[in-house]
């Protein structure tokens, strides 16, 4: 299992290079650099082209993305270009807000998908299973700029109970939160009735329910446990894309999050801090995927069996 | 009883669809409430016998504030203007296009060459330092050495800087500059603390004289203003001041209306209306001198012909534009000089070119314009409005446009003096009270001469205006250019926009200028009984 993880994480480095790659790519093949903007009308083309040095756009792509990956290989993500403050400490400084967000989050999805998909698959055909069906198709399908707008709507314009944007204690993080949970939800809650329909229909749950177990345990302890796999798999999938940064959300909410962050990046043509953040949402995202894979073999001893089963053949092996 | 049924409905639906013309109506009718009350000097009356509200929430507009540091090329943007007109002072100050002191009592020059300042002996700055004339030389040699900034423009022209005492400061300029005072009155050019910035490079810059000092700060995101109550000059009742940064426009308007935030700069065309009628709220208004323009590569087979400008000069709806992309807050131009609205020396004397298709059709064919295809440069947002609108007006008289749309970086990479890669672009041009302000965009080799307008005739009419200390003179050289600029036509002026700042009714004390520099320092608001 440990091997595994290293060798997981030992993946990380090609991750970065390519990643870094591509974000410098196409960052450098996006018309307009960042002291475009930047410069008074009143520049002169010498002063352009003196400016141009300074960031070292008067050399070529190559040679610069060569000297940030000296800088990254000493363990330096360098310095914003715009603000001037170490990437790192920019991004530090926004990604408690995305986790807190992304756990708030975790929460309300999680909490009311896992009972709704117990409950459409044990009623499976009957009005709940209808009713949540059709609750996680609008969770699905609804845009989540729009639920947030019609939530602030309700909630910060009309009934006045929570604020409107910004990170200002907890009560700003209830509407954020239910809006990315909402889509989190309504895939977990889909991923769980398909796998617990699955496993209620088996052998072995008619067998337990034969042998005079208790309904309750029945779905909680054979069910469940044997449908987790799916589930987290969801679970793992929707919770890196909401880590990574839920850009439209933070937007809409005013939300200080390393969504908002890399696009504001991006939109100055800061290359440095653009390329910072997609690394380390990266690593965040293979690290959260590396997680999923844990979760297996803790809640599924098949899999925990596999791993130990092919250290104990290696092991006969060598002998 | 049926008739008396069919005249109700009829009385109802006329009652709607007057009810909906109403509502329809130009948002730019009649604007509401009255702006805060400034003496000419500057000062501001408030209101007596009120409690005042101590702290306040003002949202900035579409702008992000990155960075706070005059001299970072980062804070050329308007958000910054306003932070730094709080935070920062200058030698003189600009009230309404005329110049008043500020950290300077008096100052004389003889020459427009020479300037002597006699400063203040009564201001500190925000860190208890003593404010002297070596910190207006550390100010100025930090601005001059911030290349691509307006902190080093208003400033590349001083030679040298001399401080007799520490009351008194002297500049030679370069060359004879007319308009030295205009730019020291520019907050790019305010006055910093060297002691400050040495111990903290970021958090010193935050340092100035001003009415308010900076207590907390996220990049893009808020600044927190506390009142600085050693301040030299007029205080104000309010105590905390947050200005901040709200992406989503409509969460702009929602945060105005549940009261987190009690002024806003810049609301969505589209929710206007939703403030407007809302009886919590009044408007202000000023039309600054930034006109929309068309520019036209000067050096393109099609755009470089004069008679296709002027069909296309001939095509063009004004009022659509306005209506369209500034929801009517716009002012049209009634004269065809291509100039800031409020900028000194215009020539009202030149005919504007209004619409006339039949004459812009005559225009198109004595043109080269054989049936290509045109494309328009346009900036995101109002700007690829005035390209469809353009699109769409051309096309009557046959001229096919594609329009090419990009972010800012994006069209200045693509529309530059060198190397021009657009036909026709759709942009902003910001002139200041000071008519030198065209140098920027008629110059050749300037950046922001997006037509790569090469006529050295004017670059020579401009070189001598902005040296000619007699004003008479001076007025008939940027009277003379904006003859020929219109006559050339590189640049199709628009209309200017109008800048509205929605605040509670409640609040006063803002003052909003046509150089977009607007002042909020003194905002505050009068608690309701």
């Amino acid at each position: 299992m440990l091997r595994y993880v290293l060798r997981r994480i030992l993946w990380l480095i090609p991750v970065i290079i390519c990643v870094s790659f591509i974000i410098y790519t196409l960052l450098s093949l996006a018309p307009g650099t960042i002291v475009d903007k930047m410069i008074t009308d009143s520049t002169t083309q010498a002063e352009l082209q003196e400016i141009m040095a300074k960031y070292d756009l008067d050399k070529p792509m190559v040679y610069r993305y060569a000297k940030y990956m000296w800088g990254l290989l000493q363990g330096d993500l360098g310095t914003s270009q715009i603000t001037g403050s170490s990437v790192w400490q920019s991004f530090i400084a926004r990604l408690p807000n995305t986790l807190w967000l992304a756990l708030a989050s975790l929460v309300i999805g999680v909490g009311l998908s896992l009972p709704l998909g117990i409950l459409a698959a044990k009623y499976s055909s009957t009005i709940w299973d209808n009713l949540t069906t059709g609750f996680t198709l609008i969770g699905m399908s609804m845009p989540s700029f729009w639920l947030g707008l019609l939530l602030l709507r309700w909630f910060s314009l009309d009934f006045k109970i929570f604020p409107a944007g910004g990170n200002a204690g907890l009560k700003s993080f209830v509407l954020p939160a239910i809006t990315s949970g909402l889509m989190l939800m309504a895939m977990v809650t889909r991923q769980t009735r398909s796998a617990m329909l699955e496993v209620l229909h088996s052998d072995y749950l008619r067998t337990a329910r034969a042998k005079g177990v208790p309904e309750k345990s029945v779905i909680r302890v054979h069910a469940l446990g044997n449908a987790w796999i799916p589930i987290i798999t969801t679970i793992g999938n929707v919770l890196s894309r909401t880590l990574a940064g839920q850009a439209i959300v933070e937007s809409v909410f005013s939300w200080p999050g390393i969504g908002r962050l890399t696009i504001e990046a991006v939109e100055q043509r800061d290359v440095t801090l653009a390329c910072g953040c997609v690394i380390l949402t990266s690593i965040i995202y293979v690290l959260l995927l590396l997680l999923v894979d844990i979760m297996y073999a803790v809640v599924d001893p098949r899999i925990r069996a596999q791993y130990q089963g092919t250290k104990k053949s290696k092991k006969a092996v060598m002998a | 009883m049926k008739k008396c049924r069919k005249s109700a409905l009829v009385f109802l639906s006329l009652a709607m669809v007057f009810s909906l013309l109403i509502s329809c109506g130009s948002a730019a009718d009649s604007p509401s409430g009255t702006p805060g009350t400034f003496t000419e000097d500057g000062q501001l009356v408030l209101p007596t016998g009120v409690e005042f509200v101590d702290d306040l929430v003002v949202i900035s507009d579409n702008n992000k504030f990155s960075v706070i540091d005059i001299d970072n090329p980062a804070s050329n943007v308007l958000t910054n203007r306003w932070i730094d007109t709080l935070v920062y002072d200058t030698l003189v100050d600009c009230v309404a296009g005329k110049i008043v002191p500020s950290l300077a009592k008096s100052w004389e020059t003889a020459d427009s060459k020479h300037f002597t300042f006699k400063l203040r002996d009564d201001v500190v700055f925000h860190n208890g330092e003593k404010f002297t004339a070596k910190d207006v030389i550390y100010s100025f040699q930090r601005h001059q050495a911030a290349k691509g900034t307006q902190a080093y423009d208003n400033t590349k022209n001083i030679e040298t800087m001399n401080a007799p005492d520490d009351y008194t400061i002297e500049f030679t300029t370069k060359d004879v500059d007319v308009d030295f005072l205009m730019e020291l009155s520019n907050v790019y050019t305010s006055i910093l603390n060297q002691k400050a910035i040495d111990a903290d490079a970021e958090k010193g810059a935050w340092v100035g004289t001003g009415l308010w000092k900076i207590v907390g700060f996220a990049s893009n995101d808020y600044v927190k203003f506390e009142v600085n109550s050693s301040y030299w000059g007029q205080a104000t009742p309010t105590k905390k001041l947050t200005l901040k940064y709200v992406v989503e426009p409509s969460t702009r308007l929602i945060q105005l209306q549940n009261g987190e935030a009690q002024a806003c700069f810049q609301l969505d065309q589209t929710d206007y209306q939703y403030a407007m009628a809302d009886p919590a709220f009044r408007y202000e208004t000023v039309t600054v001198n930034s006109s929309m323009y068309l520019a036209f590569n000067m050096n393109d087979k099609i755009t470089g012909d004069i008679n296709f400008r002027k069909a296309v000069a001939a095509v063009i709806n004004r009022a659509d534009m306005i209506q369209v992309a500034q929801a009517g807050f716009g002012e049209a131009p009634t004269d065809g000089s291509w100039w800031g609205i409020q900028t000194e020396f215009r020539n009202t004397d030149i005919p504007l070119i209004k619409q006339d298709i039949e004459l812009a059709k005559e225009y198109l064919a004595k043109s080269s314009y054989k049936g290509e295809e045109v494309e328009i440069v346009a900036g995101n947002g109002d700007w690829v409005k005035h390209a469809q609108l353009a699109q769409a007006e051309l096309q009557k008289i046959g001229v096919k446009i594609k329009i090419f749309q990009t972010d800012a970086n994006g069209l200045f990479a693509y529309a530059k003096y060198d190397g021009n890669q657009a036909q026709m672009v759709a942009y902003v041009g910001p002139f200041s009270f000071s008519a030198s302000s065209i140098k920027s965009f008629l110059y050749p080799g300037s950046v922001a001469n997006r037509a790569s307008y090469n006529n050295q005739e004017v670059a020579k009419l401009i070189d001598q205006a902005t040296v000619t200390i007699d004003v008479v003179e001076r007025e008939k050289l940027y009277k003379q250019i904006q003859q020929i600029e219109a006559d050339e036509l590189p640049f199709i002026y628009l209309y200017a926009r109008t800048t509205v700042f929605i605040e509670d009714k409640n609040v006063g004390g803002v003052r909003l200028s046509a150089d977009a520099t607007h002042d909020i320092s003194r905002i505050y608001m009068v608690k309701s009984k």
